[in-house]
Order: structure tokens, then sequence, then C-alpha cells
């Protein structure tokens, strides 16, 4: 090996792949967009460089507190969160309204707390949709190759095309705004990072000696793939699906952000964000606290799939 | 061989995305032309619409249609408005360009720096530097406009919060405008692209080549530089590439914010209007840019890293 030219022997993490994978085989898979920790995937060397260890915690307690929140508005919110009071119009945070009111005088905390029902009922609905469609195409296209693999390869080329957000947006102008149509654009249009993750740890788990040997013991590929796949490729799928919740957390506010979303009076995160942007001088900070809930449950589910991603690697 | 292929399968997924453009476009429940005119449209005026934009025609017969004018830079009148919907798209793609472009570059050169500055020292800075970059990935794009106009216009009044200026009217407005939309796109991909950079050095920085080329009298800069910056490229290449995707999509949302007149503020009226011929026509620019984006970075990564060229 000559240390005068350019080496090409660190091509990037993971085994050698095909260029047409260029990385999206990978555990981290880049089409996932944002968040994933790039360094960590399945097969990669083990990075020199540690991360913070509380990751897993810190992502465990803002996605737990979340879900606490949505509990909790289910049986009492400070106010009515849609009852609206022209006398109470944008007031200022106090101890009658703690984060104040909106321009029909409604109470932001208590729409905050209720918003957390429908992020979180997006982010479980479109992960859910993506992993239903995405695991098994992935588990299908790592144990049969040939033209099995190429047309889901090709069906995640088209799928990438769509960004979840993209496709939200044609779906709205399809089917008219609403939830039911955001949660199966995001959930479509996340598939393809899911189907990737799973091809690409059936690809290693069948290299295993156990899958040779299930087959030579007269197992078909349908109970090898249910009894030997899918339980070692759980691992990696968590940590996708902890990503892919974070997305579709982002999308969701963004759609909601652009009237195209949850449609009124439910309380959403990305409205508020929205209505209450023309006030952004007077009342900065009714802006900011819906803001601040939707990149705290970001956050959390990137830490989340950051931390458990940390351990699966260690372990 | 490989570049071949690799257009080949670029064709094809256009190809197929057009198709699923054109079917789910038409699968809006009722008829298109009934949609634009409204309920209280009578039978011969729907009829009279109908037969004006050849909705009574084969569907595959529309379809070759909308697709020819689309290659040839043709999209159609919108059943809404009655207008002719190409010059304002070509017009609605120059600005959203605008703000990509620069944005992407921003964003790359910016990461490229910051990534490597990170990945060479260690300890606190590196420590700093994750929680900023975790931190900033979990901002919305379009909350972060929204903080940059409360902050830079609002408070300190530099520069103004929302609209646009055509560059030849006023080139100064128009860069002035620029600023806060392009800064938001980039430094949310920026902080993305910050990360793989990072890992991807510190990846390249264990590797006995980096070692070889210090123990033959480089320093550490003349090493990462020469052997380090170009082997961590490749994967990094390949994020930017499908972040330039969601770069785009950003813009639809980040043109909101800042009430800047490009594809993605004309899209969200169109959603509203249910002008389909316009959503269609949108999607299809911003899909066709994706795919070829793509490809773009397939083959670069073919220059950078002689190994996929085979």
């Amino acid at each position: 090996m000559s240390g005068e030219s350019t080496v090409p022997d660190a091509a990037g993490p993971g085994p050698a792949r095909p260029s047409r994978d260029a990385g999206v085989g990978q555990g981290a898979a880049p089409g996932a967009g944002r968040g994933p920790a790039p360094d960590a995937t399945p097969g990669t060397e083990p990075s020199p460089r540690r991360r913070a260890p509380g990751a897993l915690i810190a992502g465990a307690v803002l996605v737990a507190l979340v879900v606490l929140t949505a509990l909790v508005s289910l049986v009492w919110t400070p106010y009515d969160p849609v009852a609206a009071d022209a006398s109470q119009r944008l007031l200022s945070p106090s101890g009658a309204h703690w984060f104040g009111t909106d321009k029909f005088g409604r109470d932001v905390a208590s729409q905050l707390m209720a918003g957390s029902r429908i992020t979180l009922v997006v982010a479980v609905v479109s992960v859910g949709i993506a992993a239903v469609i995405g695991v098994p195409l992935g588990i299908l296209a790592g144990m049969r190759r040939g033209w099995v693999e190429a047309v889901v390869l090709r069906v995640t080329d088209l799928l990438l095309a769509f960004p979840a957000l993209l496709l939200a947006i044609v779906f709205a102008a399809v089917f008219g705004a609403g939830t039911v149509s955001a949660m199966v654009a995001i959930g479509l249009g996340t598939v393809p990072g899911i189907a990737r993750v799973t091809r690409a740890g059936t690809l290693t788990v069948m290299q295993q000696d156990y899958i040779a040997a299930a087959r030579s013991g007269g197992r078909g590929w349908a109970a090898v793939a249910v009894r030997h796949v899918l339980p070692n490729v759980t691992g990696v799928l968590v940590v996708q699906c902890a990503v892919t919740a974070s997305l579709a957390v982002l999308a969701e506010a963004a759609l909601s952000y652009l009237g195209l979303g949850t449609p009124p009076p439910d309380p959403s995160w990305g409205r508020l964000v929205q209505e209450m942007q023309q006030f952004l001088s007077v009342r900065p900070l009714q802006v900011l606290f819906p803001g601040a809930a939707i990149a705290l449950t970001v956050l959390g589910f990137n830490l989340l799939g950051d931390g458990l991603r940390q351990r699966l690697n260690r372990g | 061989m490989t570049a071949v292929r690799a257009v080949a399968r670029c064709l094809l997924t256009v190809f197929l995305a057009s198709i699923v453009i054109f079917a789910l476009l038409r699968l809006v429940p009722g008829d298109p032309a009934q949609v634009a005119l409204g309920v209280d449209a009578t039978p011969d005026l729907v009829e009279a619409t109908r037969h004006r934009f050849g909705l009574d025609r084969p569907l595959v017969l529309q379809y070759l249609e909308w697709i020819g004018g689309v290659l040839t830079g043709h999209f159609g009148t919108s059943f809404v408005t009655g207008q002719d919907m190409s010059a304002i798209l070509r017009d609605r793609t120059a600005v959203t360009l605008w703000l990509v472009i620069p944005a992407v570059l921003i964003a790359l050169l910016g990461a490229t720096a910051v990534g490597t500055w990170a990945a060479m020292r260690r300890g606190v800075t590196g420590t700093v530097l994750d929680v900023a970059a975790q931190l900033l990935l979990a901002v919305p794009a379009f909350l972060l406009g929204v903080v940059l106009v409360m902050v830079i216009s609002l408070a300190l009044g530099w520069l103004p919060p929302s609209g646009w200026e055509v560059p030849v009217d006023s080139p100064g407005g128009f860069l002035r405008h620029l600023i806060l939309p392009v800064l938001t796109l980039a430094a949310v991909q920026g902080a993305i692209l910050t990360r793989y950079v990072r890992a991807s050095l510190e990846d390249v920085l264990g590797r006995d080549y980096l070692r070889l080329a210090r123990s033959k009298g480089l320093t550490r800069g003349q090493a990462v530089f020469r052997h380090g910056l170009r082997n961590a490229a490749v994967p990094v290449l390949t994020v930017a590439g499908v972040e330039l995707a969601s770069l785009l999509v950003g813009a639809v949302v980040i043109e909101s914010v800042f009430d800047v007149p490009g594809l993605g503020s004309l899209l969200v009226t169109a959603v509203g209007e249910r002008d389909m011929v316009t959503v269609q026509g949108i999607v299809m620019v911003l899909v066709a840019i994706t795919v070829i984006v793509n490809l773009a970075v397939e083959l670069v990564h073919g220059l950078v890293d002689p190994r996929v060229r085979a």
C-alpha cells in the first residue's frame, strides 16, 4: 500500500457494497434523512469516539414525557383546549394561563397538551404503516435475490423520489387535508428507509451458518424468515423506527404549519405556530412554546434512536 | 457501463413517478372539471369544460399529451384559473432554485469545514458540537425561520422579514430578501451533513494509510487534506444527494415562512384550490430534480471513488 497517492481502501462503512446501493443499503439509511448517526451502522468497525452515554436515558425521558402529557390530556387540561373566548385574546403567560392565550382566546398550555396526542398518533401510525410494508419487502429482497430483489429495489427507488412531506401534500390535494391522509402518506414515504435497513440486515443474517442449517433441515424460506431472520433484524429495525418516528413528527408539524395537516379545531403544534406567527412581534412566546414542543419530541426520538444504536453495536 | 445503467434506472424512476403523479391526481373524488367549476355548475358547462380540456378522451391519451407537454416545458392550462401554467411554473422554479442552490453550497462548505475541525479535535469541543448538532437537527426548519425573523428582522431590523424582489429590478433588495431563507435552509441541512463529515473523517483518521502519510513527514493537516478528505467524501456525497431531496421539500415550507413566490408557495395555494394541473406540474418538477440530482451524485461518486466505476 502506498502513501503517495490516494489509497482507496476506505470506501465507507460497512461491507463492500455494489455501487447502486451507494450507501442506502446500510443501517444508517440516509433515505431516512435527519437524525441517524452516520458512524454506527451494523458491520462498521467500532468508532473510536464514544457518544454521550446518557443519550438513551435522555431520549427515553423526553418521549415518556410526551406520552405522559398525552395521557393526562385525555382526562385533564387546565382549560378546554378548543374553547374560544374573545375577551381573553393574546394574553401574556400568567398564573391563570401558563403559556398565554392565542388569537381566539384559547389557552395555549391546554392546546399544547392536547396537541401531543395528534403528534404521537401520527408518529405511531406512520411508523406502523412503514414497518408493515417495509419489513416484509426488505426481508423478501434480502432472502430472494434476483428479480424479486430487483423489483423491490425499483419500488423503493420510486418511493424515494417522493419525500414523505411531498407525498403528504399530494395526498392532501387528492383526498383532502386530514390526519388520516397525512399518516398514510408519511407512512408510505418512510417505507424505503425501513425496507433498505431490513434488507441490509437480512443479507447479513443470510450468511450465517444457522440459516444454512435451517435450510438443509428442510424448512421453507417463509419459515426461515419468521423464525430466524425477523428476530435477528429486530435490533436495527427498532433503531430505524425511532428515526422514522422523529421524521414523522417533523413532517406532520410542517404539514400542519402549511395548513394541510390536522384540520381545526383539533389542536396541532404545527398549526399553532402558523396561527401565532402573525403576532410574532407582540407575543413571541406563543410561537416558541409549540415550536419547542415539536423540537423536544423530535430530539427525544432522535436520542432514543442514537442510544439504542449504541447499545446494539456494543452488545 | 455502470453509468449507462444508472441513467437508465433514473429514467425508469422518473417515468414510473410520472405515471403515479398523473394517476394519483386523477383519483380525485369527482370529475376534475366539476371540482374546478364548483358544485353549482350546470351539466352543460361541465361537459363543455371536459371537452375543452380533453378530459373526455381516453386516460392513456391524456397521459401521453401531459407528459409530452412536460418534456417540452408545457405544463398545460389550469382548470381553475384558465391560465397557461407553463410560464408561471418556469418563473417559480427559478425562484426556488435561487434558494436551494446557494443553500446546498453553503451547507456543504460549512459542513466540511466544521466537520473536519470537529473530527481533528476531540474532547470538549467535540461534545459541544455534538449537542449543538443534535439540537439543530430537532428544530423544524420553519421554526428556525420564524426565530431568525424574530431576532434578525424584528429585534435587530437588519433584514426584511418576508417578501421577494426580482434580481433585475433591484439586486440589493433581492439579496436582502434571499439571505434569511437561504440561511434557514442551509443551517438545517448543514447540521445533518456536519455529522456525516465528522463521522466519516474520524473513521478515515484511524486508517493505516493516514498513519503512513504522517510517518513520511506530512503534518496532520496535510495528511487529512490530501488523503483524508477524499476518502471521507464518498459517504458524505451520497448523503448530500439524498439531503437535497429533503432540501427541495424544505424549500416548499420555507417559502411559506418568508412569503417567497417559488414553487412551494404556489403548490400550497394550488392544493388549497384543488388546482390539479398546477399540482401535477409542480410535483413532477420537484420529483424530476430529486431523481436527477441523485443520479448526478452517483456519477460523481464514480469519479471520486475509482472502484465503483468498473
